[in-house]
């Protein structure tokens, strides 16, 4: 029954995957779009375009990255909407790291940053934890709060403690990182960073320290119902805090592995992705498991950079891959619920 | 550069007038959308549509009136469509609510950049300020006379919706939905019915915040424009425990250091253009500081977000 | 649940899971057959000599323009947009705009996207895409990008267009000197980098030099908000409240919101703004009376001669300036301007082209100019201008350095 259940929520979310896609494809045809260039951009492109296999393996990092984090958290029943601003200040923290941090030798640098963009993001979560542990406040509403002050913080960090002495003729732009800064790539050649193999070794260590231990109950039981969990003698404070720090400390790992794997630098453009949210997607329909994040993040890698390049070719702003995720998000949870449903009785 | 302190607080006052419709109306909607149990998280995708409809239509035929209407029947259409899947379905609400904000933040940009491309656009024609000439009087008319009547509206929707909550049949039904659903279905009250009203309520209530909004803007319709203003009202309603008064105070308080940050970098003439975006922190930085203070007693309504089955 | 509803349930399932990759599978069949209509092949350039088979080698070419904002800025887009248009018209190259890119990150799609359709010039209109145009350059190292305001070049492919509007803005200045009455200048500038700043600078020079009075200069850069029209206007207002009678911008939406902070003044006492590159049709009433001047930018020109580099195989570390001395720049005095100040300006303006006139800035190790990085060293203070009686190299505390001024009383 298990199997045929999973089976049957896979052919639901197809469904709803599917929607969103046809949803997109209607506006890009709409705009004006050819409607055969704008499938072979969507389907195809991401393999095609010089770019594009680097591009599907730094979002898939990304995104398996905070998909993980927020899998963890939603497992104790919290939501980390805050993944964006956690990326915003993970991005930052590694040019803080390398613009103050400078006299440190270069392995330790480099370590530094890796490390601190996910000190970044945790810190980052450290307020709304607090204020959820000790004062009950909704996590919710602070994280959402932090991300708008992130964005703040970031702008803030661009235009003066983080920007360019040289090369940023006064825009908001920093340095750009030097090769032995960057994350280099496994097999010279091929566009796959070391960060992909990182990152799915958390994703299996996760998996391991998560799913197969007592870990898993403790936060499941303090999601469903934190009366039970307080009978059971679980420290509620204590599930909270870790999947909590968790969830901020692979968002700012994200940041690093998207600015030293990819992008270099730091720019105004890399503040409006909402890599976050979709990461949140990403979590749900990996159905919180460490692993099945992992596939639900490849897929939506293609996907986001098909559609993208989709609207591009089309002449669509890419923000109606915003829309299209939406909608899919909107079908994926009602083929849960459908689903369910069904086992229900 | 002397500009004398009175002319910067009648500034500031002006401007806190101005800006804190939107987050009133947004406010008062999701006061008792929440009430009954139903969180939308989708306010700010709700509000994007209903301001792309309301330049819009605005461009295309000069009638401000008009233009919010239509916005506020796309905002109920897609209330429909959010409280049917939240209370009928009973989907989680802060997915779909999240799923409402991707939604309504790509099609309103997709949209509008659709229709005016190169981003020129006719005048925008805007509500009249309701008092006319009186707005140029100096101190109490720049102050208080100067905004249109949505602005006055949404001061009178405060106490209209709480009275609404605390003194009428309908209001009290739609918190006993949401403290204790079970003895309202025990007393009658149709649960589902009163959540989907209360649900419309915010729905409609977000289109005439977005629909507000449309006339501060002199720069047109913009990428992320509400940038996040809208889940800020999430936090408002939050730190006023969900009373109608406490979240005027809140969406005051917030304006009025969001002016105020505002003026001084104005004023300030910033040589050094970083600083100024430490003060845009400001307004955020300080309900964040509000919440621990005044959050701690901050009671949910019992049954929040929890979907109600009847039997 | 009895076993025949359990069997039921289970084909409607596999149904439903069937129908599902059915469906995905449809869709991927139709992109792969769609393929067909992939995008057409790209056109090779040869190697000219003369000036017909140069026009008909750029008319071959397929060039992008990358742009911050919207021509509907009436102003640096605008500019750049339509120079690049009556270039495409009279050539008949293939041109592709992508607009509203604020960063590198944005842009950097859409650059790639043009590089798979095989296209042979990108321009990236700003300062603020200059690293995504150098990492763009080596990642293309056939595609010319071409990058407008940069100080960087890392690769032999990336072509750059240096704006100095420095003589500009003191023409502007030193009709804004002899004009206000009542001494008081305010400026408004749309981002503090190095060609905004010049202009400044050059503004601020030109005041010093032609006022009869000692002026007061309150110099403002918005940050990073170009597109910012209100704020500008804000700016603007609170300056001519407070005194200004001429304010200075530069740039875009600054433009916008300055020239209608001016025109929002009362007719009297008589207020004056300038403008940069702006469309002023666009924007002014016909009968406008506080246009200073503008600063018009010809892009046209270092354009064509980017893309004949190109043809010509001579694109290699390319480099272009824009400023007042090679004649892309001039400035247009308004129209409400007593005759003696139009006359003088344009005097100043033509010195600067015969090179009589020079305005230059001490160069720094960035490659900014060093008064732009080290604004509080004392030889970048603006305090001081003094020019010799007989004309000549001015002396005192100046960040834009001078080869020689006449004396304030020649001019006409």
């Amino acid at each position: 029954m298990q199997g045929l259940r999973w089976l049957q929520t896979t052919a639901y979310n197809a469904l709803a995957i599917g929607l969103g896609i046809i949803a997109g494809l209607a506006v890009v045809v709409y705009a004006g779009g050819h409607i055969g260039v704008a499938l072979s951009s969507l389907f195809l492109n991401p393999i095609t375009l010089s770019g594009g296999i680097q591009q599907i393996f730094v979002r898939f990092v990304m995104f398996y990255a905070m998909g993980l984090g927020i899998g963890i958290a939603l497992k104790a029943g919290l939501w980390n909407i805050g993944a964006q601003g956690q990326l915003l200040v993970g991005m930052v923290m590694v040019f803080v790291v390398y613009t103050f941090l400078a006299f440190f030798p270069w392995p330790l640098l480099y370590l530094a940053m890796i490390l601190g963009a996910a000190l970044g993001g945790l810190l980052w979560i450290a307020v709304p934890t607090i204020l959820r542990v000790k004062f009950g406040a909704n996590e919710i509403v602070v994280t959402i709060l932090l991300n708008v002050v992130a964005l703040n913080f970031a702008f803030y960090m661009l235009s003066g403690p983080i920007k360019s002495r040289g090369t940023a003729l006064g825009f908001p732009l920093t340095d750009i990182l030097p090769p032995r800064f960057q994350i280099p790539n496994i097999v010279a050649g091929l566009p796959i960073t070391y960060a992909v193999p990182g990152t799915i070794a958390i994703g299996i260590l996760l998996y391991f320290m998560v799913e197969r231990t007592s870990f898993r109950v403790k936060a499941n039981t303090v999601g469903e119902s934190i009366e039970t969990a307080k009978y059971a003698g679980i420290s509620i404070p204590r599930v909270m805090t870790i999947t909590m720090l968790a969830a901020g400390a692979l968002a700012g790992l994200a940041g690093a592995t998207y600015i030293m794997g990819y992008r270099y630098e730091l720019d105004i453009g890399s503040f409006s992705t909402n890599y976050g949210l979709v990461a949140i997607i990403v979590a749900l329909v990996g159905r919180k498991h460490m692993l099945g994040i992992g596939i639900s993040a490849l897929f939506f890698a293609y996907m986001t950079i098909g559609a993208e390049s989709m609207a591009l070719a089309a002449n669509v702003p890419t923000y109606v891959v915003f829309a299209m995720e939406g909608i899919m998000m909107i079908g994926i949870l009602l083929g849960n619920y459908l689903s369910e449903r069904r086992f229900a009785g | 550069m002397t500009i004398a302190i009175s002319d910067i607080a009648i500034a500031v006052l002006s401007t806190t007038l101005q800006l804190s419709p939107f987050y009133l109306f947004a406010g008062m909607g999701e006061i008792v959308s929440e009430k009954s149990g139903v969180a939308n998280m989708g306010l700010e995708g709700i509000m994007l549509l209903s301001l792309v409809t309301t330049f819009i239509v605005d461009f295309m035929t000069g009638n401000p009136w008009f233009a919010m209407l239509v916005a506020l029947a796309i905002a109920l259409v897609i209330g429909i469509c959010f409280a049917f899947l939240a209370i009928q379905v009973r989907l989680d609400q802060i997915a779909l609510g999240l799923s409402i904000y991707l939604f309504g933040l790509g099609l309103s940009f997709v949209i509008f950049t659709t229709l005016y491309p190169t981003g020129l656009t006719p005048n925008y024609v805007g509500l009249p300020p309701i008092f006319g000439g009186w707005g140029k009087v100096p101190v109490v008319g720049i102050i208080f006379l100067k905004q249109n009547i949505l602005a006055y509206v949404s001061l009178v929707a405060v106490p209209l919706t709480a009275y609404f909550l605390n003194r009428t049949s309908l209001g009290l039904r739609v918190r006993a939905v949401g403290e204790n659903p079970k003895a309202a279905d025990n007393m009658g009250v149709n649960v589902n019915k009163v959540r989907f009203l209360a649900t419309l309520f915010g729905a409609v209530m977000f289109g005439i915040s977005g629909s507000y909004f449309a006339g501060n803007f002199v720069a047109g319709f913009q990428t992320d424009i509400i940038a996040g203003r809208g889940f800020i009202v999430l936090a408002m309603i939050y730190f006023a425990n969900w009373r109608p008064d406490r979240t005027l105070f809140a969406a005051l308080a917030f304006n009025v250091v969001y002016a105020l940050q505002n003026e001084y970098v104005t004023i300030s003439g910033f040589g050094v253009a970083s600083v100024s975006t430490l003060f845009n922190m400001l307004p955020y930085v300080f309900l964040l500081v509000l919440i621990p203070v005044f959050g701690r007693k901050a009671r949910a309504p019992k049954f929040l977000l929890k979907p109600y089955r009847k039997g | 649940m009895p076993s025949t509803e359990r069997m039921q349930l289970k084909k409607r399932n596999g149904i439903t899971a069937l129908v599902g990759a059915l469906i995905v599978i449809i869709i991927i069949l139709v992109g792969v057959a769609a393929y067909a209509f992939l995008y057409p092949s790209t056109g090779a350039t040869k190697t000219v000599t003369s000036s017909a088979a140069a026009a008909s080698a750029i008319g071959k070419l397929k060039i992008g323009i990358i742009l911050p904002l919207t021509p509907a800025d009436n102003s640096w887009n605008y500019n750049a947009f339509n120079a690049i248009e009556k270039l495409q018209s009279e050539f008949n190259f293939t041109l592709s705009n992508a607009q509203n890119k604020a960063s590198g990150t944005d842009a950097d799609p859409v650059a790639k996207q043009w590089a798979a359709q095989g296209y042979n010039i990108v321009i990236f209109q700003g300062g603020q895409y200059q690293a995504e145009a150098n990492t763009f350059a080596g990642a293309y190292p056939n595609i010319m990008s071409v990058c407008v305001d940069c100080t960087v070049a890392n690769y032999s492919n990336v072509y750059r267009i240096w704006l100095d509007l420095s003589g500009g803005g003191f023409v502007l200045g030193a009709m804004a000197g002899m004009v206000s009455q009542t001494h008081k200048f305010g400026l408004v500038g749309g981002g503090d980098i190095p060609s905004i700043w010049q202009g400044h600078e050059g503004f601020i020079a030109g005041v010093m030099y032609t006022s009869p009075a000692t002026p007061t200069i309150t110099n403002t850069f918005e940050p990073f908000a170009w597109a910012d029209v209100a704020g500008a206007q804000t700016t603007a207002t609170n300056d001519f409240t407070t005194g200004a009678d001429v304010v200075f911008s530069s740039g875009d939406g600054v433009d916008v919101g300055v020239l209608g902070a001016a025109l929002a003044q009362p007719a009297s006492p008589q207020v004056w703004a300038s403008n940069v590159y702006t469309n002023l049709t666009a924007i002014l009433p016909a009968d406008n009376k506080i246009l200073l001047g503008s600063i018009v930018v010809d892009y046209s020109t270092p354009f064509f001669k980017a893309m004949l580099d190109y043809v010509s195989n001579n694109w290699h570390y390319g480099y272009t300036k824009v400023d007042m001395a090679s004649g892309t720049i001039s400035v247009q005095p308004g129209p409400n301007l007593p005759t003696g100040v139009k006359k003088a300006g344009l005097a100043l303006q033509s010195d600067i082209v015969e090179g009589l006139i020079t305005v230059s800035f001490k160069g720094a190790a960035t490659g900014d100019p060093y008064c732009f990085d080290n604004p509080k060293d004392s030889t970048c203070a603006d305090t001081t201008l003094t020019v010799p009686s007989a004309g000549g190299i001015p002396t005192g505390n100046m960040a834009a350095l001078f080869s020689y001024l006449p004396p304030v009383s020649s001019l006409p």
